[in-house]
């Protein structure tokens, strides 16, 4: 489903060249959930920018579906990330004037379809993650794993086939991050959407099926689930 | 606080460009527009008072009769006079040199005619032979009526040489003229820059028209006489007849009669610098709010509250200073290019001077630095005290920077709105009859503001507040005039009606916005949905954009409604008034400054071409009367009774008309009535060739002659009184019923006639076109004001750009968010440019009240004030629809570029923002 193929990134801090990464290859297989973890700066979040669309690699390619990122106009990129992706943020990344309904319902609005249809959809999928009595509530009045639960469900607004997430449990407390990634993983086991997390949690990767490694802008390992274990 | 300065304001001023550039360019605007209008106004003052004091040369004391000039009788009174050295006689014309090759055609040229034998006395003349050798007394080359001297650089400009013959436009028409000599720059030579020709007295008294008269006498103490003295006992000594003045108070009246033009300009100058103000709010405002943290820091490691509002308040002055040094730059040639372009229509209008030395003083530049300096200063106080009220935590909480929440903003502007419904309750008293001290209604204010300060933790000294309030007047004396509002009462109106309007800014905009979301249907909801967002989170903020843009539009309104309905009631008034088929002036298209008044002898010359039935001729005449110069107008009513169309404002009009035609008494027009507050005056006294003459008053009418008034006489009363047998203009009557190809006819048949061909320059214009010249003057006269107004609504340009950056990068995550979700580039720019039209479109429906609001105070009390003329407000409503749209395109025009930059915005750059 997903293909990173040797992703090389550069980039300047003022003069220095700065290399994130040096060579990144992996796949990911439908309905599969991966764990991305490593040291802080080796390239965990680059590596999953790349993946979205959100920045372009010096060298390397990432297929989704065998379709070539790197061959995707702006427009297509865009098309394809409101489409086919959808993004979790550890800051969950809510429009604060808007309510849970509108803030999922948004992507829907963006992409052309009727309003009346985006909040039917959007309401649908809230309850699905066990907010349907709260949104009309906007997000200074919700929880922070109340919050991340509506940016899943503004993530899942398009039914998309991948879950891209940066650190979503990062700013949760214990309980509220083991009920995100429960989500996650159900979302993998039982819609069959490819996952890949990005995590700093010593306790996250044990819901992926396999977990990339990264040290230094490279792929230190892969493990599956059991032998990380 | 120079550590911090370095270390972090100039840093972070250098760090955003582009607001610190557009900042200091709104503030360059204001002083540069303030320089210049100071620059035009100055340059026509002093290039008048030059002119006066270039020809007065060494005279002391001069009497005057206005341009109806003093009888020649007089000057053999003064010549015996045991405190007078010399009573020299002047004649001084505006008239325009030809000469025979046509290298020189039609330069105007100031003529002073003197007494040949006597002048020197007061004036140095200075002429050199074909050897270089000094002439000793060059006016005795004056010795023939067609000799004259001219100026060399002039002469040598138009390349005119002695004995040269030249042609001149007088009163009998084109004169042939010899050149006896040319005067080296001195003196009087250089008057009206150089443009300067000298003639004999006597000589010019045939040809200008001044029988039996001069225009002024000038005269010359006796060594050990005093000034006031004389002035006061040769005053007595006239019986009041003639003014005895000195030459530098002649200035008064032109700049009496300036006083309501310059008033304007300077208002609106003010206005545009003012704009400044909220440029500058809204940049340290932004500035603080995005460097939340950053203050937070400093406050952590010890940096006191008051280093922490220097340092912004002297960022605010620092746009302040480095605004007004390019804007006194700016300025300084803004003020060049307005007086090539603008002076020469608006002095054509008051009176001819030379303007090639325009005036720069550096008091101008010194005021233009310190109000632009002063008002960023004061612009910068509450931002600057909005971040002392940063804690150290704020340094650990996260969330977007700049929202203050709507309900904060929505208070604090309005508490502006307290002073304001103060200052209007206070004024409906007042005007009821009221008497209510001033001071105790601000003590009653002061006590809530004092609260609301120590609140801040600062404590008001109560006897500094009484102290203060003693200022105030006790009584609202100024601010009442008999029968209604004083000027002073108008002026606490309109700017009342100002602040309301700023103060009520964020509220219109919410309600607006409401009303934007319950209407935006399917996509566009939600693009419109996050612009309205966008600005209801920084409400604060973008109403301060939005009050610019609001002052600058409602300004412009205000203008535009003022020259609207000045049109409007002079062209009903024209139409009403002006029954001539043709009219016909010399040397100018309409009877400006610059027309040089022929004699009536035309008149029977016009009466005998084909086709013409009768001919009025119309006399101009401005006179001093009270500080200022009024117009004496004469028509011939004798004559054309029938045709005579007066709006009668006060008396029996039959009756009153027939005295008039009869000489036995005249009309006032209603603004000298009102402005002279002779509303019920039985007689007027005016200055006459003969001393001052009493006229019975018959009436008041309506008549936009003269801005400063006219007193309204028939011709033969007029030419017994004043002995002056010019006129101005000629009304042609055809047959009534003349078509149009009749009409074309005789006008043909007028420029075609060898005598006025060869003798006159005239202008043949037929009743339409004559309407359109004075149209098109009073737009020329407006010019400058629409110059100012380009200003202003560019500054307000610039706050809109100013604040959609802010906004840009305020949001940068959001934008990056939205982005990710799956919204395009352009999609994102939507959200800009709609935000940027909502604010333009807020501001434009607030100005459309406060400029109509302003527009009705203006028209029917300020103008009335200074003018006399109350008019009835006039507009076209497709226009003013027009121009909201074009405010709000220009509005969004200055959204493409934030809208770009938020487009542009790298989006995994954009979501690790914070």
């Amino acid at each position: 489903m997903l293909q990173v193929v040797d992703l090389v990134k550069t980039y300047f801090q003022g003069k220095i060249p700065v290399h994130a990464l040096a060579g990144v290859s992996f796949e990911v297989a439908d309905g599969e959930f991966v764990t991305i973890t490593g040291p802080s700066g080796s390239g965990k979040s680059t590596v999953l920018n790349l993946i979205g669309g959100l920045d372009q690699p010096t060298t390397g390619d990432v297929r989704i579906d065998n379709v070539s990122l790197l061959k995707l106009s702006d427009t297509e990129r865009t098309k394809m990330r409101r489409d086919r992706i959808g993004f979790v943020f550890q800051f969950f990344n809510l429009l604060p004037t808007m309510s849970a309904l509108e803030n999922v319902s948004l992507p829907l609005i963006l992409g052309g379809v009727r309003r009346k249809d985006a909040e039917a959809r959007a309401t649908e999928i809230l309850t699905h993650v066990g907010l349907g009595d709260r949104v009309k509530h906007r997000p200074d009045e919700l929880s922070g794993g109340e919050q991340q639960r509506v940016a899943i469900a503004r993530a899942l607004a398009y039914n998309p086939v991948l879950i891209l997430a940066d650190e979503p449990t990062g700013n949760l407390d214990t309980k509220s991050g083991k009920q995100v990634l429960e989500m996650l993983r159900g979302l993998a086991t039982q819609e069959r959407k490819s996952v890949v997390l990005v995590t700093h949690d010593p306790n996250a990767w044990r819901y992926g099926d396999r977990m990339v490694r990264l040290v230094d802008g490279k792929v230190d390992q892969i493990l599956k689930n059991e032998e990380a274990r | 606080m120079r550590y911090m300065l370095r270390t972090i304001s100039l840093r972070r001023m250098w760090e955003h460009k582009l607001r610190t550039f557009l900042t200091i360019v709104g503030i360059a605007l204001g002083v540069a527009g303030f320089i210049a209008v100071e620059m035009i106004t100055d340059t026509l003052k002093d290039s008048f008072a030059r002119m006066i004091d270039q020809v007065a040369g060494r005279v002391q004391l001069q009497v005057t009769g206005g341009d109806s000039g003093v009888d020649e009788a007089l000057l053999k009174r003064l010549t015996g006079n045991p405190d007078l050295a010399a009573a020299l006689p002047v004649i001084q014309v505006m008239t325009k040199l030809t000469t025979a090759d046509h290298k020189a055609d039609r330069i105007s040229l100031l003529l002073v005619a003197v007494d040949t034998l006597n002048d020197r006395a007061a004036r140095d003349y200075k002429m050199k032979d074909a050897h270089g050798v000094e002439i000793s007394d060059p006016l005795l080359f004056l010795n023939a009526r067609n000799a004259i001297l001219l100026a060399r650089e002039f002469a040598e400009k138009y390349k005119i040489k002695i004995d040269q013959s030249i042609e001149l436009q007088t009163s009998q028409g084109k004169k042939t003229f010899v050149v006896r000599g040319l005067l080296e720059p001195e003196g009087p030579a250089t008057a009206f820059g150089g443009n300067f020709a000298l003639m004999d007295v006597y000589a010019a008294q045939l040809l200008f028209g001044r029988d039996g008269k001069f225009d002024t006498i000038d005269l010359m103490l006796k060594p050990g006489k005093q000034v006031p003295q004389v002035e006061a006992d040769l005053s007595k000594l006239l019986g009041g007849k003639y003014d005895v003045v000195r030459p530098s108070q002649r200035t008064q009246g032109v700049d009496n009669m300036m006083e309501t033009f310059d008033l304007g300009l300077s208002v609106q100058a003010m206005v545009v610098l003012a704009m400044g103000i909220f440029i500058i709010i809204n940049t340290v405002t932004t500035s603080v709010l995005q460097r939340r943290r950053e203050i937070g820091i400093q406050r952590m490691v010890g940096v006191t509250r008051w280093t922490i509002w220097g340092q912004f308040a002297l960022e605010g002055m620092l746009f302040g200073i480095a605004g007004a040094a390019v804007g006194t730059g700016a300025g300084y040639f803004m003020g060049h290019w307005a007086v090539l372009n603008f002076a020469g229509k608006i002095s054509s209008m008051f009176v001819l001077v030379d303007l090639s030395k325009v005036s720069f003083k550096w008091t101008m530049a010194a005021k233009g630095m310190s109000l632009g300096v002063g008002i960023s200063l004061i612009a910068s106080i509450w931002p600057a005290w909005q971040a002392t009220r940063i804690t150290p935590l704020d340094v650990v909480r996260l969330g977007p920077s700049l929202t203050k929440g709507k309900g904060i903003a929505l208070r604090r502007w309005l508490y502006g709105l307290v002073p304001s419904a103060a200052v209007t309750i206070y004024l409906i008293f007042a005007k009821a009859g009221f008497d209510l001290e001033l001071s105790r209604i601000a003590r009653l204010l002061a006590r809530p503001y004092s609260l609301w300060f120590r609140k801040w933790g600062f404590e008001l000294d109560p006897s500094l507040i009484n102290r203060v309030l003693d200022l105030l007047p006790k009584t609202h004396y100024t601010l009442l005039a008999k029968g209604g509002f004083g000027l002073d009462g108008v002026r606490v109106m309109m700017i009342t009606l100002l602040v309301a309007a700023i103060t009520c800014t964020p509220l219109v905009m919410l309600a607006l916005l409401a009303l934007v979301r319950a209407l935006a249907r399917g996509q566009s909801s939600a693009l419109l949905r996050l612009s309205a967002d966008n600005i209801v989170r920084d409400l604060g903020r973008a109403a301060m954009t939005v009050a610019a843009f609001m002052v600058g539009l409602a300004v412009m309104l205000l203008i535009y409604l003022f020259v609207t309905s000045t049109k409007h009631e002079i062209q009903s008034w024209i139409e009403e008034a002006l029954t001539a088929d043709l009219i016909i002036t010399n040397s100018s298209q309409i009877a400006l400054r610059e027309a040089i008044p022929v004699t009536d002898a035309l008149g029977d010359e016009l009466a005998k071409v084909p086709g013409v039935k009768s001919i009025a001729a119309v006399r101009l005449l401005m006179t001093d009367f009270n500080n200022t110069r009024i117009a004496v107008l004469a028509l011939d009513l004798k004559h054309h009774l029938n045709k005579a169309r007066f709006r009668f404002v006060k008396g029996d009009k039959e009756a009153g008309l027939k005295l008039v035609a009869a000489g036995e008494a005249v009309f006032l027009t209603q603004n000298l009535a009102l402005r002279q507050h002779m509303q019920d005056a039985k007689t007027i006294t005016v200055n006459t060739p003969t001393g001052k003459h009493v006229f019975p008053v018959a009436g008041i009418i309506m008549d936009y002659t003269s801005e400063q008034g006219a007193v309204v006489m028939d011709r033969t009363l007029y030419v017994d009184v004043f002995h002056d047998h010019l006129a101005d203009t000629f009304h042609v009557y055809l047959q009534p019923g003349a078509t149009h190809e009749q009409v074309e006819q005789v006008r043909a048949a007028i420029q075609q006639n060898p005598y006025m061909k060869e003798s006159f320059n005239l202008f043949v214009l037929t009743n339409r076109e004559f309407k359109g010249t004075v149209m098109q003057a009073i737009d020329q006269l407006f010019a400058l004001a629409y110059s100012l107004e380009f200003l202003a609504m560019v500054i307000a340009f610039i706050g809109i750009v100013n604040n959609l950056m802010a906004t840009v990068v305020d949001r940068t995550r959001e934008i990056g968010v939205i982005r990710s979700i799956g919204a395009t580039r352009g999609q994102v720019a939507r959200i800009f440019l709609s935000q940027a039209a909502l604010l333009a479109i807020s501001g434009a429906v607030i100005s459309l009240g406060c400029g109509f609001a302003m527009a009705a105070v203006q028209l029917t009390r300020i103008y009335e004030i200074y003018t006399g003329y109350a008019l009835p407000l006039y507009y076209e409503w497709w226009k003013i629809g027009l121009t909201m749209l074009a405010a709000v395109f220009v509005g969004v025009i200055a959204g493409v570029m934030p809208a770009r930059a938020a487009a542009r915005l790298t989006l995994h750059e954009a979501l690790k923002y914070e």
